[in-house]
């Protein structure tokens, strides 16, 4: 395989890691909103995040594979485990590196949501946020595309639609619909206690 | 027998109501069926959706690709002479290829046109 070829598939497969990346944030954010409508059930928001997660991880995969082996770059498969560690573009390749393996982590942990149970899967889940905005930073510092304007209109719309959707979520407030009787009950269980 | 106890031949042995029968469970019965429905045409809708995005993705690594190849290529030169053919293609810099892909020794035999691979070799 050609080195160009390789090269232009490592630009592509990251353009759409983040788009799809960016797609999984927005679904994840909705299905904690509770969002449904008539012929779009919740679990239908929950179920395609979850196919989208895994679909990630796998251009993701061919990101990293057709860049680690590209020969121009040497990069090393060490690059692709051990942030900084690379000769070639250091801070934005290590960037790429720790927003990867955050993304795995949180994969992981939802994959193994089962045993690790729900408040340590929460706790890793919320490293989504700390994962998105850096693999954006480190599309922006390492690729060659970004000041693009196909690419560029690419990275703006995925921060637009990220950002509404955390406006909307926090404006939102929580629409869980058993935290008022939670509430309730809590209060009454303290009472209870102090009696 | 105690006071106040029940014997057990009055208990029912069914910690739930009689049946009265009023219940409307062809009403029943077409709500589960509708929601079954609604339910397995998600699940379709699902499957759908991920098909169409795994399709997309796949497409859209082709389409950016081809988009990336064509606002920024790398350095490309082509120069032709009679015997060799040289041609530099760059990710962002270097990687050269000369005459016939690894092949260090010239190329004999000319090759007419503008195509960049020639046939033969030593």
């Amino acid at each position: 395989m050609s080195d160009t070829l390789l090269w232009y598939t490592t630009r592509g497969a990251g353009a759409v890691s983040l788009v799809l990346l960016t797609a999984v944030i927005v679904l994840g954010i909705l299905s904690a909103l509770r969002v449904q409508a008539a012929g779009w059930p919740r679990f239908l928001t929950t179920g395609l995040h979850r196919n989208l997660a895994l679909m990630t991880l796998v251009f993701l995969a061919l990101h990293i594979v057709t860049a680690v082996v590209d020969p121009f770059t040497h990069l090393g498969w060490l690059t692709a485990v051990v942030p900084f560690s690379s000769s070639y573009r250091t801070f934005w390749l290590g960037l790429g590196t720790i927003a990867f393996e955050l993304l795995l982590a949180i994969v992981v942990t939802s994959l193994a949501r089962g045993y690790i149970g729900h408040a340590a899967w929460r706790l890793v889940h919320w490293f989504t946020y700390a994962s998105w905005p850096i693999a954006v930073i480190h599309g922006i510092g390492t690729g060659t595309d970004t000041w693009s304007a196909w690419l560029l209109a690419i990275t703006v719309i995925c921060v637009v639609a990220v950002v509404a959707a955390i406006g909307f979520r926090v404006t939102a407030g929580s629409r869980d619909p058993l935290k008022e009787p939670r509430t309730t009950f809590q209060a009454a269980a303290q009472r209870r206690e102090t009696r | 027998m105690k006071p106040n106890s029940t014997p057990l031949s009055k208990v029912s042995g069914c910690s739930q109501g009689r049946f009265s029968g009023r219940v409307n469970t062809g009403a029943m019965n077409g709500n589960t069926q509708d929601r079954i429905r609604a339910r397995d045409a998600a699940f379709r809708l699902l499957n759908r959706l991920t098909t169409g995005a795994a399709v997309g993705a796949l497409a859209g690594v082709g389409v950016f690709g081809a988009v990336s190849a064509s606002t920024i290529p790398g350095i490309t030169t082509t120069s032709q002479s009679a015997s060799t053919t040289t041609s530099t293609s760059t990710s962002t810099g270097t990687s050269t290829s000369t005459g016939l892909g690894s092949s260090s020794t010239p190329v004999n035999s000319a090759s007419s046109g503008s195509g960049v691979v020639v046939s033969g070799g030593t």
